[in-house]
């Protein structure tokens, strides 16, 4: 475990695998390791936490899920992006860069 | 859209509630296997790396809720949960839910009953089409305002209305008659509504065989028809199909049946059309009205009920001026000086008239005991949530939300009121029927009062709501719990908290408070009722039986006849045995107001009333009556034998100083109704005419022979005289083959009957504050109990520091003192408001009577003394070392 891990802003956890999931559909598992991998183990998710994010995300109708099974032949949830996660996306990744802009802006002020 | 496909993913949810759940375990569990084999890849033991795949994945049981809860129907999921739960939990505490459910049963059947009879009596409307509209329509008596302060209408007002009136639909009149049914079994006195044509048709009625009378049946020469009332037809006819244009035989003459009214018909009873009207509280035929010649212009026969349908958005009001304005354009026809002036009543108002209020303080009480029930049930479920606070601590500990644990708590509150409701309204269908069994008769109409779904509808809010009131204290308290404080307190217990005994003392009040109101009232009701036993009523006779015949005009069609027929009647009836003496008279104290005319003093154009005339209530007796009813003769003497042929009167006190206040009565001449002049030689007590509860009218006696009119036949006897009904009966049978006994019944019965409301409303009210004042001493009993039980421990430590119990108990008492004085004297400030305004539900009784006030702080007070002592003793009573093990 990489010590210098923090956790998850509140609220990313959508934003985060709505992203992995742009990239591929994938089971739970999945999805954690992808975001720990991307961030280069600097982001290191509550991996049980994903889950209710990924009902609430389904709930919500951005992702979808079915069972398929694995490359070792196991039975698993995949969940994919739908077109209305897409969008969402999308209008998120603005919102954080304007975010992450704006405290930028606050932090490096002279 | 996304509403849509949340709800349907809601639903699906629910329905496949155990598949989710299990499709949720089956992927975390491959998660956790994905993270092992990662690990073990990583060169960890199988062991190790599965440990490690657990604790990176974190607390897989509140995720698995976390999950469950993103997707599925909260609310219903939920509801069904803890109902579940809650039924688990009552299972495991029988005592505790059997206590629950039958106070809350008998609350809510209470609570039912008292609305259904409110409900059908003094809230729905009268039976009748178009009853929003109907109006009963009265006159200002202004003549007799010292009598009645109105009086119903005479024919000659009622015709000029209904031929002049634009703001009404319709005016219908009705008057009360009896006729002796003859050649269908026994004779019998019917009671015979004369009722204008349009009668039915403006009330709605239905026929159930032939038809009602209708519009144009009212006209000369078609008088005899006849509608019978479902109840006749079925036990004087057989209910036979062909009793439509049969004839049939009342008062000697033959009437031909136009039809059977259906059973569900209403006729107006008793006063509800206006005073002195006095309809039967039944009604056997209807007939046309068909006034005749003398009836039309006779004003003094103020006899005719009449009522109106208000044209649609047209006012009582209008309808009164106009009727103003008709009778006073007619006032020489009418002869009518000054003209009447009219009051208009909506009918419902009217018919229901002075029941209402009672009814509805009644409503009030039940409610009040009702609310002391839920308090108490506050109470112990308050109780068992401060047993249960670990439990609450423990699962809070493990993720309960705050919200699912009130939920928790309301569901099971809820669900037992739902049970103790469903077994008040079971309670309440008997309840209702012993209600209406031991109402007054003339509650009007008591005999329609049902269980219905309005009344159970009530019920089963009453019952949600009362769950939800007195679950929400205890339900909030338990979802306060603060878990590492809780689990952090030892198992020995600690002295209460500040709040639990702010708490408690709220409780305490708040019962002491509602069962002083309740008993405040209950006990001015109680002395109300003694004083009205007690009053002086004139008489004072107890073993009478009285009978009323009628002797026919065909049968006794002479005065000398008839006569006779009473006098042989008396001394027959005297040569029973067990009979001590006979009376007949015209009519029974209490009984009402019956033949009422003007007297006036002989000298009255200069006398001491300055010429006006007195309305008194005539009564025609033998000469025995005023023994056999035990009416007192202050001065001069009964009528005797001797004076049949002269004109003497016997005055009561009242009517003799209201003509004569200073001057010795006896001996003076007055003008009755005519202009003749009757001798007076006695005066005799006043005797209560209309209740116990008014003052007697005035009244004059007048020997029997001069009208050969005294139907009640009055009987004292030595043993019950309800016994001696058979023997009388058969012994008139045999004096007058014809002669129907209409009515029989004993002096103390007629006297019951004028208190039957009273009686009614005391039983009740008493019975409601008996069930408080117990519900109450129970509930701080469990209070003060339960916390006595909590504190085993602080109170084994005092006693082993040398406490003695009076200490102890001095300790309790300490602490109720200020709860026990704040629910008295809020109790008594309230009440004191309320019998203000059930002042004149009072009989003799000042709502500030101080001595009802006392005795119920007093009780409650020595009620609250005693139900904090006993759970104290026992208290005290414990080894001081088993209390501080056990703690």
């Amino acid at each position: 475990m990489a010590a210098s891990s923090s956790d998850v802003l509140q609220g990313t956890l959508d934003l985060l695998v709505l992203k992995a999931l742009s990239l591929a559909p994938m089971h739970g598992w999945g999805i954690s390791q992808r975001i720990q991998q991307l961030s280069r183990d600097a982001l290191q998710i509550g991996q049980g936490s994903l889950y209710p994010a990924l009902y609430r995300l389904e709930k919500r109708g951005l992702v979808k899920s079915e069972w398929s099974t694995t490359e070792n032949n196991r039975e698993a949830k995949y969940y994919r992006l739908s077109a209305a996660g897409q969008r969402a996306l999308a209008a998120e990744m603005t919102d954080w860069r304007k975010f992450v802009g704006a405290v930028d802006l606050v932090l490096l002020a002279e | 859209m996304t509403l849509l496909r949340s709800l349907w993913f809601r639903l699906r949810a629910l329905v496949t509630r155990r598949r989710i759940a299990r499709e949720i375990d089956r992927e975390m569990a491959f998660h956790v296997d994905m993270e092992t084999a990662n690990n073990i890849r990583a060169g960890l033991s199988p062991d190790e790396a599965r440990r490690l795949a657990h604790v990176a994945f974190g607390g897989r049981q509140r995720f698995r809720e976390e999950a469950r809860d993103e997707i599925r129907s909260r609310a219903l999921e939920d509801l069904a949960q803890d109902v579940r739960h809650a039924a688990r939990t009552f299972r495991r505490t029988p005592a505790f839910t059997a206590t629950v459910i039958s106070t809350l049963a008998l609350g809510i059947g209470a609570t039912t009953v008292i609305f259904s009879v409110a409900d059908n009596v003094v809230l729905r409307s009268l039976p009748y089409r178009n009853a929003d509209r109907l109006v009963g329509v009265q006159v200002l008596s202004d003549r007799l305002k010292n009598v009645t302060p109105t009086w119903v209408p005479n024919a000659a007002h009622y015709l000029a209305w209904k031929a002049a009136c634009t703001v009404c639909d319709g005016m219908a009149a009705v008057r009360p008659n009896g006729l002796v049914l003859s050649g269908a079994g026994d004779p019998a006195l019917l009671f015979v509504f004369r009722v204008s044509d349009n009668t039915f048709s403006m009330l709605g009625a239905h026929a159930e065989r032939g038809r009602l009378l209708a519009p144009g049946d009212d006209r000369p020469g078609n008088e005899r028809l006849v509608v019978i009332s479902d109840q006749l037809w079925r036990e004087r006819f057989g209910a036979r199909d062909d009793i439509v244009g049969r004839t049939i035989t009342m008062g000697d003459t033959l009437w031909t049946v136009l039809g059977v009214v259906a059973p569900d018909f209403r006729m107006f009873r008793g006063t509800e059309l206006g005073p002195f009207l006095g309809l039967p509280k039944r009604a056997d035929a209807f007939v046309p009205l068909a006034l005749d010649a003398r009836e039309r212009t006779t004003p003094g026969e103020h006899d005719y009920g009449v009522i109106a349908l208000l044209r649609p958005g047209k006012t009582a009001e209008a309808l009164r001026a106009q009727l103003d304005a008709i009778s006073a354009a007619n006032a020489v026809q009418l002869r009518d000086d000054p003209p009447s002036r009219t009051l208009i009543t909506p009918l419902q108002a009217q018919v229901v008239g002075a029941a209402g209020r009672p009814l509805l303080l009644l409503l009030a009480a039940v409610g009040a005991m009702l609310l002391i029930m839920c308090v108490n049930i506050a109470t112990l479920f308050l109780a068992r949530s401060a047993a249960r606070r670990r439990e609450s601590a423990v699962r809070v500990a493990l993720g309960a939300g705050q919200g699912r644990l009130i939920r928790q708590v309301l569901a099971e509150t809820v669900t037992l009121s739902v049970l103790g409701g469903l077994a008040g309204v079971v309670l309440s269908r008997w309840g209702v029927r012993a209600l209406v069994a031991l109402a007054p008769s003339d509650l009007p109409r008591v005999d329609e009062v049902h269980v219905d779904a309005r009344v159970l509808l009530v019920g089963v809010v009453v019952s949600v709501v009362a769950g939800l009131a007195f679950g929400l204290v205890p339900a909030l308290r338990f979802g306060q719990t603060a878990p590492g404080d809780v689990l952090k307190e030892s198992s020995r217990g600690a002295t209460d908290s500040r709040t639990t005994m702010r708490g408690r003392s709220w409780l305490i009040a708040s019962q002491l408070g509602l069962s002083a109101v309740l008993l405040v009232i209950a006990g001015l009701f109680l002395k109300s009722f003694e004083r009205v036993m007690h009053a002086d009523r004139g008489f004072t006779a107890e073993r009478v039986l009285a009978l009323d015949v009628v002797t026919s005009r065909r049968e006794y069609p002479t005065l000398a006849q008839r006569n006779q027929y009473y006098a042989e009647v008396m001394e027959r009836l005297a040569s029973l045995p067990g009979v001590t003496a006979t009376a007949v008279t015209s009519a029974l104290p209490l009984e009402g107001e019956a033949w009422i005319d003007g007297v006036w003093p002989e000298t009255a154009a200069g006398g001491a009333n300055g010429g006006r005339e007195l309305d008194a209530n005539f009564r025609f007796v033998s000469p025995n009556v005023f023994t056999v009813l035990g009416v007192s003769l202050p001065k001069g003497r009964t009528f005797t034998e001797a004076d049949r042929g002269r004109r003497v009167v016997v005055l009561s006190e009242n009517a003799a100083r209201a003509m004569w206040p200073h001057d010795d009565p006896i001996g003076k001449r007055v003008h009755v109704g005519s202009d003749s002049l009757w001798t007076v030689i006695g005066v005799a007590a006043n005797v209560r005419t209309t209740g116990i509860e008014h003052e007697a009218s005035l009244t004059a006696y007048l020997p029997y022979w001069e009208r050969g009119y005294a139907p009640t036949i009055l009987v004292r006897t030595n043993g019950d005289p309800g016994a001696l009904a058979g023997p009388v009966r058969t012994a008139l049978r045999q004096l007058g083959p014809s002669v129907p006994i209409s009515r029989v019944r004993t002096i103390d019965q007629v006297v019951s009957t004028v208190v039957a409301q009273r009686r009614f409303e005391l039983v009740l009210i008493v019975l409601f504050a008996i069930t408080a004042v117990l519900t109450a001493s129970i509930g701080i009993y469990g209070i003060i109990s339960n916390s006595l039980s909590r504190r085993a421990n602080e109170i084994g430590i005092r006693i082993a520091l040398g406490a003695r119990p009076a200490n102890v108990h001095a300790m309790v008492l300490r602490e109720v003192l200020v709860p026990v004085a704040l629910g008295l004297v809020a109790g008594v400030v309230v009440s004191r408001m309320i019998a203000g305004v059930i002042a004149g539900l009072l009989f003799e009784v000042r709502p500030t009577d101080g001595l009802t006030f006392a005795s119920v702080a007093l009780l409650l007070a020595a009620v609250a003394v005693l139900a904090c002592w006993i759970p104290t003793r026992r208290a005290t009573r414990l080894d001081p070392v088993d209390a501080l093990r056990a703690g």
